[in-house]
């Protein structure tokens, strides 16, 4: 059974963005169009107010900013440049300690990783030893879900990642020689 | 044809040995803190520090040897085993059978760095620094000074009587030493650590293997583990600056009655706390798996840190 404190650790600890696995504006554009279309066709039948001339001025006045805004900012998916699609720049620096941590150290892996062209036959279990620091490294992370920003934890999570650093750059450097 | 093929046995075992017996010796009057450089890929070598300001070297070359490179100006001397370019330099197991055996001569004052891929090192008295790397053999280090820094990753390393900062690093091997001072430092992945030291300032890592450690007179002391177990007797050190830290290995210190520190010992997730130097007990978290002990002995003037997340921790005296 969780106590409460805990269940907030752990939904403080999810991410506050899910994005979605695939282009869902495919599909959803249809269906806005039929809603837009039956909003209308309820609007026209409705007798009230909001039908008025004063309000008439003002649905021109919205449908206007709402052409402009579209005007200015739609463009078909295959002309836009990749720097409108491209996610704004992460800064760690605003993150919790433990985030910036990984942040920072799982970039400088896959970098190393990226950098990696053979590797030698002494390091074969390379794999199996970063699999084991990955492990230990899981651990503490899930120790900080109880203890979050417990500074030994942080200062622990960062010496595995040094550690792990470090081994992967010999495993690195093996296969430049 | 008989005779052909007896004639082409013999010239091929005869080209053979005369392949494997290449022989050097070679020798140059150096400056006391020349700075030498030695690469030998596979093999034995042996290499001694001698007051009498020269660089020699004596022995013979690894079997698939093409010759080598000796050179020496301006205080910086080369000797190099020149090899063919191959990527794997044979078995761990040949190497007993394989490579060079050399016997180097330099001086006291020496600068020396040796690098290695299959060979096994043997190096004594060198009182400038030394610098040696090798990836499967062993290294055998005695009476060094200044800055030590040895490295393998499958071999064992031993450290015999050094002083200076010192640093011994494999991945696999195991790693001992007695008789150091100064500054140690040693890390292994795999292996096991064994030391018994007088160095005032003391770093262990290591992951999978356990550490027993020794020391006399410590006064800084960083010990960290994974899973490996670590164990540490600390003699003469009364206020002592001690961090230990583990993922889910065990840690157990053991000081003086008289040591003067505060204490502080974490166990996160699931660890224990066994204080046997004081009457106080860890305190578990109201809420979630935590346990801690904070305590203080004489005047508190050291400090103890233990950190675990599901590891034991233990603390005893003498």
């Amino acid at each position: 059974m969780k106590t409460e404190q805990e269940l907030d650790a752990l939904i403080a600890g999810l991410s506050s963005e899910l994005k979605p696995s695939r282009d869902l504006w495919p599909e959803l554009e249809p269906r806005l169009a039929e809603s837009a279309a039956a909003e209308t066709k309820v609007i026209a039948i409705k007798t009230n107010k909001w039908l008025s001339v004063p309000f008439a001025s003002a649905y021109v006045a919205s449908a206007a900013s709402v052409l402009l805004a579209v005007t200015l900012f739609w463009q078909p998916a295959d002309l836009q440049p990749v720097a409108v699609t491209a996610p704004l720049a992460f800064n760690p620096q605003l993150l919790d300690a433990e985030t910036a941590i990984v942040y920072s150290f799982e970039q400088a892996k896959a970098e190393q990783l990226a950098s990696m062209k053979t590797v030698d036959p002494v390091y074969a279990d390379w794999q199996q030893q970063m699999a084991q620091w990955q492990q230990a490294i899981g651990q503490v992370q899930l120790a900080l879900k109880y203890n979050p920003n417990e500074a030994l934890l942080l200062k622990q999570l960062r010496q595995l990642y040094s550690q792990q650093q470090n081994y992967l750059q010999k495993v690195v450097q093996s296969g430049l020689v | 044809m008989k005779q052909q093929l007896i004639l082409g046995l013999a010239l091929s075992v005869f080209s053979q040995s005369l392949w494997a017996a290449e022989s050097v010796n070679e020798n140059l009057q150096v400056a006391n803190n020349e700075k030498i450089y030695i690469e030998n890929m596979r093999g034995e070598v042996d290499i001694i520090a001698t007051n009498e300001g020269r660089f020699k070297v004596s022995g013979t070359l690894d079997e698939k040897a093409d010759g080598y490179d000796l050179s020496s100006k301006n205080g910086f001397t080369s000797f190099k085993v020149k090899m063919p370019s191959l990527r794997n330099y044979g078995n761990w197991d040949d190497q007993e059978k394989e490579g060079s055996r050399l016997k180097i001569e330099v001086p006291l004052g020496a600068e020396l760095e040796f690098q290695g891929v299959n060979a096994s090192v043997k190096v004594s008295g060198v009182q400038g620094s030394t610098k040696v790397t090798t990836v499967n053999g062993s290294v055998y280090a005695e009476k060094l000074q200044k800055f030590i820094q040895l490295e393998t990753v499958n071999g064992e390393i031993t450290s015999v009587n050094n002083n200076g900062r010192i640093n011994l690093n494999t991945v696999n091997g195991e790693i001992e030493d007695s008789g150091s001072v100064g500054r140690l430092s040693i890390d292994a992945v795999n292996g096991s650590i064994d030391t018994k030291s007088s160095a005032s300032e003391v770093s262990v890592s290591v992951v999978n293997g356990e550490a027993d450690l020794e020391l006399t007179n410590v006064q800084q002391l960083n010990l960290s583990s994974v899973n490996g177990s670590l164990e540490a007797e600390l003699k003469g050190s009364l206020t002592p600056r001690v961090e230990v830290s583990t993922v889910s290995g065990n840690a157990k210190l053991k000081l003086e009655k008289a040591v003067s520190a505060k204490f502080n010992l974490v166990a996160n997730a699931g660890g224990t706390i066994r204080n046997e130097l004081t009457s106080q007990t860890a305190e578990k978290a109201k809420y979630g798996p935590r346990r801690s002990l904070e305590f203080s002995t004489g005047s508190g003037e050291g400090s103890v840190e233990l950190n675990t997340v599901s590891g034991s921790l233990k603390l005893e005296t003498y």
